[in-house]
């Protein structure tokens, strides 16, 4: 593996915070170990486990601090130490009571996640703590330290007493289980929504009058309601914005992908022309869920739900903005 | 109001104010890079800004994966300060993974250029010879397509684009796929 994507991947993960960081470091597990289980959060709670592997033996818990620059190292590692002895606590299945004694609760999710209690054995014997950030070697002496008082005053049953805990950083996480591209791709495409909406809010409209002046017809057209023609008007112009970042976005990566956004917005208009011609605005309300269905074919699958639905809505609001969709006032009934 | 369909709530408004629905099927512009002609006339462009002439033939040639490069950019000038800065930064590994991958994975995929460069060798305008394209024996079409452009001053864009390349370092390195 090149150095170069090594510490682009490491880079990127230190980036991370909170569930994108964990979704990262999971996905990359997933890669790494095929024997590597998933636990999630939803509906009850995972157990303080993000994941486990060899059988169970191996459990990993996440933490993507949220950066503060105001923090100093002190502070982030206290935040460290405060998290995972919690995740800790919880897989010794143990509550605080006062300063320095403890009371068993059991952890329903770790019998939901393993469906009986392991024998001895079996039980969890190394615990790999994941975090974004690891400068300071402060929170590795106060982590052991609670482990060792947890399993004193643990019944232990899903966790050895002597389990090997260890802290890992950006760094540590990718020496050992590496990077590819994918992972770096996959990293990336989170970024990427972000980006576009960061363009959009900069990227210039078509030049001409053609949308202002369709907007200004509508609010003639509707001056008990111009207000709300207004806020419409916003709403679509932002859409429409959004959707040529997005545009440009794909013709400049994923080219591919670009002509299926191509291919598919003339399957849009088509659609929409040919909608039943005995109600003409039936086809423009649905033009959105149109839209939808159109866009799903290509797009929901690597993008997701709620991103079709944003491109549907840019790609709409585009067939004001480009000129197919149109509006004026009805001639009255003698023609004149 | 329904944030997420605005133009259905603008449809019911106008529909209830008795306006009429104009639908257009004509008005709806495709993009210019599906345009053959359009991208016959980049690569034209490419050829005769940036085809060196061969020590040994005195031809002029272009490599293969430079040409799809270089008309991938000009087609989308804001992408030259992207290249610049990979260029600059080609001997910092870390850095340059920053500028290459969404370039490099574009224009690789570019899979048009292919079929332009399909048409253009079956039309004698150009011809492959192993990793470079040359003239082919049909080459003033490629010729007189840049006079014009150049006569017309047309695509401004892409020939200032086109340019400014020439003074960016492009590595075989950076030609290479992964």
């Amino acid at each position: 593996m090149t150095g170069s994507l090594l510490d682009a991947y490491i880079k990127a993960l230190s980036q991370l915070e909170e569930m994108a960081f964990q979704r990262a470091i999971v996905q990359r597990l997933l890669v790494a170990l095929n024997n590597f289980q998933t636990v999630p959060a939803a509906p009850q709670g995972d157990g303080a486990l993000d994941g486990h592997s060899h059988q169970g033996t191996h459990g990993y818990c996440c933490y993507g601090l949220k950066f503060d620059a105001a923090r100093t190292p002190k502070q982030r590692s206290k935040q460290l130490v405060v998290k995972f002895s919690s995740d800790l606590q919880r897989l010794f299945e143990l509550v605080p009571r006062g300063r320095n004694n403890f009371d068993h609760r059991d952890n329903e999710a770790l019998m939901r996640i393993f469906g009986a209690l392991p024998a001895d054995t079996d039980r969890i014997r190394h615990v790999t703590l994941i975090a974004n950030w690891f400068d300071s070697h402060e929170p590795l002496g106060t982590i052991r330290q609670n482990a060792a008082r947890y399993a004193g005053a643990s019944q232990c049953r899903w966790i050895a007493p002597d389990a090997d805990i260890v802290l890992k950083g950006p760094k540590e996480f990718a020496d050992q289980y590496g990077a590819d591209e994918s992972t770096m791709l996959w990293l990336r495409h989170g970024d990427m929504w972000d980006q576009i909406e960061a363009e959009a809010v900069t990227t210039d409209l078509p030049d001409g009058p053609t949308f202002d002046s369709k907007m200004s017809s509508a609010e003639d057209l509707l001056p008990e309601s111009r207000a709300e023609v207004r806020s419409i008007a916003d709403l679509l112009r932002t859409d429409w914005q959004r959707a040529i970042a997005f545009e440009r976005h794909l013709s400049d990566r994923l080219p591919q992908l670009h002509a299926a956004l191509e291919g598919g917005r003339r399957r849009l208009l088509l659609r929409v022309l040919t909608q039943d011609s005995t109600d003409p605005w039936s086809a423009i309300r649905r033009s959105q869920e149109l839209a939808e269905s159109v866009f799903s074919d290509d797009f929901l699958q690597i993008y997701g739900n709620a991103r079709v639905r944003d491109l549907a809505s840019g790609e709409t609001a585009r067939l004001v903005g480009a000129c197919p969709v149109n509006w004026k006032a009805r001639k009255p009934a003698n023609g004149e | 109001m329904e944030n997420d369909r605005p133009l259905e709530r603008l449809a019911t408004l106008l529909a209830a104010s008795g306006a009429q629905p104009d639908l257009n099927p004509g008005r709806l512009a495709p993009s210019t890079i599906y345009d053959l002609e359009y991208r016959v006339v980049v690569v034209a462009m490419v050829f005769q800004l940036h085809a060196a002439t061969d020590r040994f033939s005195s031809r002029p040639r272009i490599q293969g994966r430079r040409l799809k490069l270089l008309q991938f950019i000009a087609m989308r000038p804001w992408l030259v300060d992207v290249i610049r800065g990979w260029s600059a930064s080609r001997r910092d590994a870390q850095r340059s993974l920053d500028y290459e991958q969404g370039l490099r994975r574009g224009f690789i995929s570019d899979t048009m250029h292919e079929s332009v460069m399909d048409f253009l060798v079956a039309a004698g305008a150009l011809r492959r010879e192993e990793l470079f394209v040359i003239p082919g024996a049909k080459s003033s079409i490629i010729f007189d397509l840049h006079s014009e452009a150049e006569k017309r001053t047309l695509f401004r864009s892409e020939v200032a684009a086109l340019h400014e390349l020439k003074d960016i370092v492009i590595t075989n390195e950076m030609l290479e796929g992964w």
